[in-house]
């Protein structure tokens, strides 16, 4: 099962939600950092860059915790405030953004030869993909997303994100076959 | 999707968690139906593929976990630093941000003139440097200083107040 949200991991969410404080913080930190860096890192962010945007995200975090009305959505918010630092850091370093907004999340995610994406199998399935496409994958597969938390993300709807990654396992078995694990 | 079985269930039962009444829809109509039991194959094949590389992927990407430590110790410092702009974390804190902390909770209790009366004597007789840091500079020498002032005013329980007060400025964030 790829998607499971772990209990602790809730519970440390939970607790940092009813209490925050610099200790719930800092337990929520200590969970959550590493899936956060590793979206960035996974997007093609050097190490340096990756830590600093999720030091920005975890900001965000802790400022507007307060704010989130629905609790139960606290991954994919997380998630959009990472995209969105993301998207920022794009705009800001002048780097070409796509017309489409969802192009230029995936753009990152070849930014630099050496990166660590390049030479994995799921890289080269992903450059296959048109944008949109890709973006969802990596949501489900490696940042290990539900679909209605990638829909909440992305500002999709459900179905809609359920029929893009129906549709897109049937293109990459079109084009890569069907192979034995 | 044809043959009465949707998208999202297609989904849903190459996950592993699928209802027991859609388990039973699908696996009796696919044993029926090459066509839907390919589609059920390649819809496996590749929802396990895209799991393994994606865990393998994930992996690559993380930290050696002292180095994750060391990020995560080092982060929560700035982000709570960050958040509480004007204070720093009680060890970090300098002495004029500790007078002013101090004078905040004094005034409401003793008055304003009272307060500062006795902030200025203690003041008086150390020399502490409103930019120095409250730990391991003259705070302690202040707090007693205050402490023994206020309490020839307004009583023991008033000093054993500053002394809990000056206490805390230096163990604990604002």
């Amino acid at each position: 099962m790829p998607c499971r949200v772990l209990s602790d991991e809730q519970d440390v969410v939970a607790r940092f939600l009813s209490k925050p404080s610099d200790e719930t913080f800092h337990e929520l930190f200590r969970g959550l950092a590493p899936r956060i860096l590793g979206y960035f890192r996974a997007r093609g962010c050097e190490l340096e860059l990756a830590e600093d945007l999720t030091q920005e995200v975890m900001l965000a975090v802790y400022k507007e915790a307060r704010s989130l009305r629905d609790k139960a959505l606290f991954r994919p918010w997380v998630y959009r405030i990472a995209r969105n630092a993301l998207l920022r850091h794009l705009r800001d370093t002048g780097r070409r953004v796509e017309t489409v907004e969802l192009g230029a999340e995936a753009e990152g995610l070849y930014q630099t030869d050496s990166d660590l994406t390049l030479r994995s199998q799921f890289a080269e399935w992903m450059a296959w993909l048109r944008p949109e496409e890709r973006q969802i994958m990596m949501l489900r597969y490696v940042d290990e997303l539900e679909h209605h938390e990638i829909a909440q993300v992305l500002g999709m709807p459900l179905g809609t994100v359920q029929w893009k990654i129906f549709h897109t396992k049937r293109k990459l078995a079109a084009r890569f076959g069907v192979k034995t694990s | 999707m044809g043959h009465d079985i949707s998208e999202p269930e297609w989904l849903e039962y190459v996950s592993g968690a699928p209802p027991r009444a859609l388990a039973q829809r699908i696996e009796s109509h696919v044993a029926v139906c090459p066509e839907c039991a390919r589609l059920l194959d390649e819809l496996a094949n590749w929802h396990d593929l895209l799991t393994r590389e994606g865990a393998s992927l994930r992996h690559a990407l993380q930290l050696p976990d002292a180095r994750m430590e060391e990020f995560v110790d080092r982060a929560v410092e700035r982000v709570c630093a960050a958040a509480h702009p004007r204070f720093r974390a009680g060890r970090g804190r300098t002495a004029a941000e500790g007078l002013f902390l101090m004078r905040s909770l004094l005034e409401p209790i003793f008055g304003s003139g009272t307060a500062r009366i006795a902030m200025d004597l203690a003041a008086s007789r150390c020399t502490i440097h409103p930019e120095g840091k409250l730990l391991g500079g003259e705070w302690p020498l202040f707090v007693r200083n205050l402490s023994e002032t206020l309490a020839s005013i307004c009583g023991s329980a008033a000093g054993r107040l500053v002394n809990r007060a000056g206490t805390c400025l230096v163990a604990q964030g604002a």
